[in-house]
C-alpha cells in the first residue's frame, strides 16, 4: 500500500535521477512534451477526483432530497453542522477511535516489529502472513465474523464463561459504555498487519552498520530499539500515523455492519452520519456539507500531524 | 521519502485553471434540475396517467422484459409467493418476460430515489412509504397516478382502509390525494406466542391488556422470557404498548400531521413509556436485548426461547417454517385506557408503476393479478396475509396459519390502524429509535424521552 510504493520509490530513485540527468530536455519548450505524458492522468483526475469534488461543493449549498429541484440554501448547511450537539459528539466519537486504529496498531506494531526483526526466527513468515490477513479481508466480512464474536451468544462470552469470568460476558455491541471500544479493537485488528508489514520493510533499510555501532557501544536489546530502529523508522511511522487517523475518521464498514451507530447513538461516528443524513434522511445537501466539513477536518489535523512529526527532520 | 510538494509551473497552472472553470460551468446546474419531474409539462403529474386499456390486451402481443424490485428477499414465504404470482403471470402473458430484483427494505430506502430518477427505471417497483421524500416521487412526475387503473379494476372497493399509505396529495401529505400505489399483503404487528409455555403457565392467550401484563409476571415468576425482542423489534414491541394508551386517531393525527394539538409529550405516551422502560429494565425481555439481532431474536423464539414475539406478520413465513404447532397467533388486546382493538400497520410496501415504462397497462394488469383472487391463493398457501378482499378465502389446515387468519377474521372491519410513529418526519425514525435504547437501558427517564421525540418532530 503507501508503505510498499514509498519503498519503491527509495529502491528506484536513484536510476530514475540518472536517467533525467541523461535525458535532461532542451530548455525551449521540453517541458510541454512532459505534460503532455500527465494529460490523461490529468484527465482522469480532473474527471473523477476534482469534478465530483466541485459538484459535492455545488451541492452542499443546497437542500435537496435527492430527486425534487434542489432549494438554495447557500451555507446554511454549514451552519447547521456547527450548531448541532448531535454532529458535534459524532467527531468526539472518531477521536476516540484514533487511540483504537492508530496509537494501539502503531504501538504493537512496532513490538511485534522489533521482535520479528531482532534475530531471525524460525517461522517468521508464518507470522508475518496471518498478522497480515485482516488486511486482505473485505471489511463486510470482517464486520460479520466480529458481530458474531461479540455475540452474546458468542465466542468471546462463551471463552469468558469457560475460564469462570461469567461476570465478565455481555452483549458487548448493545452495552452503551463498550460498544466503540468493542468496534474499535476491530480496527486495531485490522491495522496491525498494516503497520507490521510498513515497519517491517523501514528496518531492512536501516543500515547493519548502526546496530554494531550500538552494540559496540554496549547497547541492550531495548536501548538498540529506542536508539537506532525508532529513529530509522521515522518516516515509516509519519505514513503509519497519517493513514491511520485518516481511517478512523473514515471508518464506516464496521460501524455499518456491527453495530449501525447504536446503541442508542453511542457508535455513530462522522462517516455513519454522512451516509444516514445523505442516504436515510435525504437531506442530501446537509450530508454532503457534513463529508465535505469531514474531509477539512481530516486534512487539517493531518496537516498539523504531519508537521508535528517532520518539523524535527529538517 | 513522502513529497508531498510538486512543481507547479505556469503551464499546469493555466491548465488547470481552465479544467477547473470548465468543470465548474458544467457542475452548476441546480441539483436535481434535469429530474423528469422537472423537464417539461409532459411529464407532470396530471399528464402521466396512463388511460387503461382493456386487461385482455393490457400487455399485448411483442415479447418484452418487464423488470420488478421488491423488498422481500428476506422474507422466507412472502418471495416465494412474489415468485409464483410471477410464474403464473408470464404463463398468462407468454410475451413478457419478467425480471424480478429482489432486494431489502433498509436497501432500497436508500437507492430507490437515485433509481427511479435514473434514465432506465424498473417498470413496477414497491416503494418505501410512508416516509421522507416517497411521498413526492408522484409529484415529481417519477410513478404514475394509478386512479383511472383503480376504477377500472375496482381497487379501491378491494384494498378499502389499507390504501392509505398508497395516497398523496400535491404537498406530499400521506392519506389524500390520488392514489400512486397498490398493497399486495397486510403487514400489521401481533403477538406471537409459545403454546406450551402459556399452558405450562395455566394461562389463557390473554383477552385484556390487564390480562397480557398478568402473563408477563407469571412468566418471570416461572423463570422463563416474557418477551423476545431483539434490537430492530424494540420499536414494533413499542408501537404495541403505546396503542393501549394512545387512541389511533391521535397517533395518525400525531404521525401525519393533521391533529396540531396532539403532542407526544402527553399522559398516554408518558404512561406507554413507563411500562416499555419497566419491561427493559426489570427483566422481562431476553437478556443483552440491545446486542441481540433483529432475526436472532425471532429465530430464537421459534426454537422454543421466551413466551411472546410481539412482532408484524411479514415475519410469519419464517416463523411458521421454523416454529411450526408449537406456536399461536393472537392481536394485542384492548386496554380500559383505549377500549378499542387497535392495531399497528396497514398495507405492505405498495407497488408503483414508473412513469417511465414503456409498458404500464401491463405494469397495471400485473397488479391486478397479484391481488386477484389467484394472487390471494398464492400468498396463502405461502404462509403470507393478502391486503385485499378476496372472493373466497380458502381453506386452511388447522395451525398458525389459520389462527392468523381468524385473529384478523374474527376482527375484521372492526380494528383499526395505527400508522408508525417514526414516520412523522425524515429523520424521526432513526431518532426514536436511539431514544427507545436509552429508554430501555434506563439512561433516560420516560419524561426525557416523551420531551426528545417531541422535540425532533418539531424541528420538522
Amino acid at each position: 500500500m503507501t508503505g510498499s510504493a514509498g519503498s519503491a520509490e527509495i529502491a528506484l530513485g536513484r536510476p530514475l535521477r540518472a536517467m533525467g540527468r541523461r535525458f535532461r530536455p532542451s530548455r525551449s519548450g521540453g517541458h510541454l512534451v512532459g505534460y503532455l505524458y500527465l494529460l490523461p492522468a490529468m484527465v482522469l483526475y480532473a474527471g473523477f477526483v476534482i469534478y465530483p469534488l466541485i459538484q459535492g461543493v455545488w451541492i452542499s449549498l443546497f437542500e435537496w432530497d435527492g430527486f425534487s429541484v434542489a432549494t438554495w440554501v447557500g451555507l446554511e448547511n454549514y451552519r447547521s453542522i456547527l450548531t448541532d450537539s448531535a454532529l458535534r459528539a459524532g467527531f468526539g466519537r472518531a477521536v476516540v477511535l484514533i487511540v483504537f486504529y492508530s496509537i494501539i496498531p502503531i504501538a504493537l506494531g512496532l513490538l511485534i516489529t522489533a521482535i520479528l526483526s531482532s534475530r531471525p526466527m524460525r517461522g517468521a513468515s508464518i507470522y508475518r502472513t496471518i498478522l497480515f490477513v485482516p488486511q486482505v479481508l473485505p471489511i463486510i466480512v470482517i464486520g460479520i465474523v466480529w458481530r458474531w464474536m461479540y455475540n452474546p451468544d458468542g465466542p468471546i462470552n462463551a471463552a469468558l464463561t469457560s475460564i469462570g469470568l461469567a461476570s465478565l460476558a455481555r452483549g458487548w455491541l448493545g452495552d452503551f459504555t463498550l460498544a466503540l471500544p468493542a468496534v474499535g479493537l476491530v480496527g486495531s485488528w485490522v491495522s496491525i498487519g498494516f503497520i507490521m508489514v510498513l515497519m517491517l520493510a523501514g528496518v531492512q533499510q536501516i543500515s547493519r552498520d548502526l546496530y554494531d555501532a550500538a552494540r559496540v557501544d554496549g547497547a541492550g536489546r531495548v536501548q538498540e530499539f529506542f536508539a537506532v530502529t525508532l529513529p530509522g523508522l521515522r518516516n515509516q511511522l509519519v505514513v503509519a500515523v497519517m493513514v491511520t487517523v485518516i481511517t478512523a475518521f473514515r471508518a464506516f464498514g464496521l460501524i455499518f455492519t456491527m453495530t449501525t451507530g447504536g446503541p442508542g447513538t453511542e457508535t455513530t461516528v462522522p462517516a455513519w452520519q454522512v451516509y444516514t443524513t445523505t442516504f436515510r434522511f435525504f437531506q442530501v445537501g446537509l450530508g454532503t456539507a457534513l463529508g465535505i466539513s469531514l474531509a477539512l477536518v481530516i486534512f487539517g489535523i493531518v496537516s498539523a500531524l504531519r508537521w508535528l512529526l517532520e518539523r524535527g527532520e529538517r | 521519502m513522502m513529497t508531498w510538494k510538486r512543481p507547479f509551473t505556469r503551464l499546469a497552472g493555466y491548465a488547470s485553471v481552465t479544467m477547473t472553470a470548465a468543470i465548474m460551468i458544467s457542475a452548476c446546474a441546480a441539483p436535481g434540475a434535469s429530474a423528469p419531474g422537472s423537464v417539461a409539462p409532459t411529464t407532470a403529474p396530471s399528464q402521466t396517467t396512463a388511460s387503461p386499456s382493456a386487461a385482455a390486451s393490457a400487455c399485448g402481443t411483442d415479447s418484452f422484459t418487464m423488470v420488478t424490485e421488491d423488498v422481500e428477499a428476506g422474507n422466507g414465504g412472502v418471495t416465494e409467493a412474489i415468485d409464483q404470482v410471477n410464474a403464473e403471470f408470464m404463463a398468462k402473458y407468454p410475451n413478457v418476460t419478467i425480471k424480478r430484483i429482489k432486494t431489502t427494505f433498509e436497501d432500497l430506502q436508500t437507492k430507490q430515489p437515485l433509481e427511479v430518477t435514473a434514465p432506465n427505471p424498473p417498470d413496477v417497483f414497491q416503494i418505501v412509504v410512508p416516509s421522507g421524500p416517497f411521498a413526492n416521487f408522484g409529484n415529481a412526475g417519477l410513478i404514475l397516478n394509478l386512479d383511472d387503473y383503480a376504477a377500472q379494476y375496482g381497487w379501491v372497493d378491494r384494498s378499502g382502509p389499507l390504501l392509505h399509505n398508497s395516497r398523496f396529495d400535491s404537498s406530499g401529505q400521506v392519506g389524500t390525494g390520488p392514489l400512486y400505489a397498490l398493497p399486495q399483503l397486510e403487514e400489521i404487528v401481533g403477538v406471537y406466542y409459545n403454546k406450551e409455555k402459556l399452558a405450562a403457565l395455566k394461562l389463557q392467550v390473554p383477552g385484556t391488556w390487564d390480562e397480557f401484563l398478568a402473563s408477563l409476571d407469571a412468566a418471570k415468576g416461572a423463570g422463563e422470557i416474557p418477551i423476545m425482542v431483539g434490537t430492530s423489534g424494540q420499536g414494533h414491541l413499542y408501537a404495541m404498548v403505546y396503542n393501549r394508551y394512545v387512541t389511533s386517531a391521535d397517533i395518525n393525527g400525531w404521525t401525519e400531521h393533521t391533529a396540531p394539538d396532539v403532542s407526544f409529550d402527553s399522559a398516554g405516551w408518558l404512561e406507554a413509556a413507563r411500562v416499555f422502560q419497566k419491561w427493559g429494565t426489570g427483566g422481562y425481555l431476553e437478556p443483552d436485548f440491545n446486542a441481540v439481532a433483529y432475526d436472532d431474536a425471532w429465530k430464537r423464539f421459534a426454537a422454543g426461547e421466551g413466551l411472546y414475539l410481539p412482532v408484524g406478520i411479514w415475519l410469519h413465513g419464517g416463523i411458521a417454517d421454523a416454529g411450526g404447532d408449537k406456536i399461536g397467533f393472537f392481536l394485542p388486546p384492548a386496554s380500559k385506557e383505549v377500549p378499542a382493538l387497535q392495531v399497528q400497520g396497514g398495507g405492505g410496501q405498495p407497488w408503483a408503476i414508473s412513469a417511465a415504462s414503456k409498458h404500464p397497462d401491463c405494469g397495471a394488469a400485473y397488479l391486478e393479478f397479484m391481488t386477484s383472487q389467484r394472487g390471494g391463493e398464492i400468498l396463502i398457501e405461502h404462509s403470507a396475509h393478502p391486503g385485499f378482499k378476496m372472493e373466497t378465502v380458502p381453506t386452511i389446515p388447522a395451525g398458525l396459519d389459520r389462527d392468523l387468519v381468524e385473529a384478523l377474521n374474527t376482527v375484521n372491519g372492526s380494528y383499526t390502524l395505527s400508522t408508525f410513529e417514526g414516520t412523522a418526519t425524515a429523520t424521526l425514525g432513526p431518532v426514536i429509535r436511539a431514544l427507545r435504547q436509552e429508554l430501555l437501558a434506563n439512561r433516560i427517564t420516560p419524561e426525557e424521552f416523551v420531551k426528545g421525540v417531541q422535540a425532533e418532530y418539531e424541528k420538522g
